[in-house]
């Protein structure tokens, strides 16, 4: 693998692992109700 | 979380435009404009950290779009630069970028009401400044739209700074001397923005005792201590609304 291609596969994948991280729990709770002391622990 | 809707989005046609309001856009947009001058900075250490990793401008450009994250920008480019596998750097920015996993869970019942789009959306602008902004706009607000629209205000304005300062960083180089620590203006700008979330005593017991554990912690490896010390102060926030609980609340969380 050339070296401009490996650089871009780290910036993609770096990218979505952060954008995964951001996304993780508002996607999950958007199907999931959060439990009480986890909102009490999240305010 | 209950919202009462405001007659203003329900006027609106399509379910994700139903959401946008323009007004607290703007307003979160405005909002976001003093803490740039700690965010400016701190780009500009980005860009130089791509330029001295040697990436072409496209490619550093490329990164700061994409992760919009400090951090793990600096961090990954010094592990290009020390020709680190892959595998290495993206878990390393994995660990690095965990607290956005306390921001995701702790905006998430705000989100809940919107559609899949904007949660997407939002969750891509989720960065330490717009996170501590918005939580406040969210807390006041009378429909899920009016914290949204200020929260894309918000990432929208960071977002576009950030490749601003890192392209500027980027060009600039070495003119930017090392010595004056410019990045230390990043947590002075979100102190500014945090300490007025803390409305009350089990909160500000919460953010004194991460405060203390973060610098205690600060030998752990790979930033670990900012979760650890998110984490710590969790529980003592969670201890001191239990301990601080005013009588004839006992049947409450």
């Amino acid at each position: 693998m050339s070296g401009t291609l490996t650089l871009w596969v780290v910036i993609v994948a770096v990218g979505l692992s952060n954008y995964l991280s951001r996304l993780s729990f508002i996607a999950l709770f958007a199907r999931l109700e959060m439990p009480p002391l986890m909102v009490l622990a999240l305010r | 979380m209950r919202y009462h809707h405001a007659s203003v989005f329900q006027a609106s046609p399509s379910p994700v435009s139903r959401y946008f309001s323009r007004p607290d856009f703007v307003s979160g947009i405005r909002d976001m404009i003093p803490p740039l001058i700690g965010i400016f900075p701190f780009g500009l250490v980005c860009g130089v950290s791509a330029q001295a990793a040697g990436l072409s401008s496209f490619e550093a450009l490329g990164m700061a779009m994409l992760v919009f994250s400090g951090a793990a920008q600096i961090l990954a480019t010094q592990l290009i630069a020390a020709q680190a596998p892959v595998v290495v750097i993206v878990l390393t920015c994995f660990v690095v970028g965990l607290r956005f996993l306390m921001y995701s869970a702790a905006i998430a019942p705000h989100l809940r009401p919107l559609p899949a789009r904007w949660r997407h959306v939002l969750a891509f602008v989720l960065t330490d400044q717009a996170f501590a902004a918005a939580i406040r706009r969210f807390r006041t607000a009378s429909h899920p739209g009016e914290g949204a629209s200020y929260f894309l205000g918000t990432g929208a304005v960071l977002w576009c700074a950030w490749l601003v300062s890192n392209l500027a960083g980027y060009l600039a180089g070495n003119v930017i001397p090392a010595a004056w620590s410019l990045e230390f203006v990043v947590p002075l700008c979100f102190l500014a923005l945090l300490v007025p979330a803390l409305e009350d005593r089990p909160m500000l017991v919460a953010a004194l005792a991460a405060g203390i554990a973060v610098v205690t912690l600060d030998a752990l490896p790979m930033r670990l201590s900012l979760i650890c010390s998110g984490l710590i102060g969790i529980v003592a926030g969670l201890v001191a609304a239990r301990v601080l609980r005013p009588a004839g609340h006992a049947g409450e969380p």
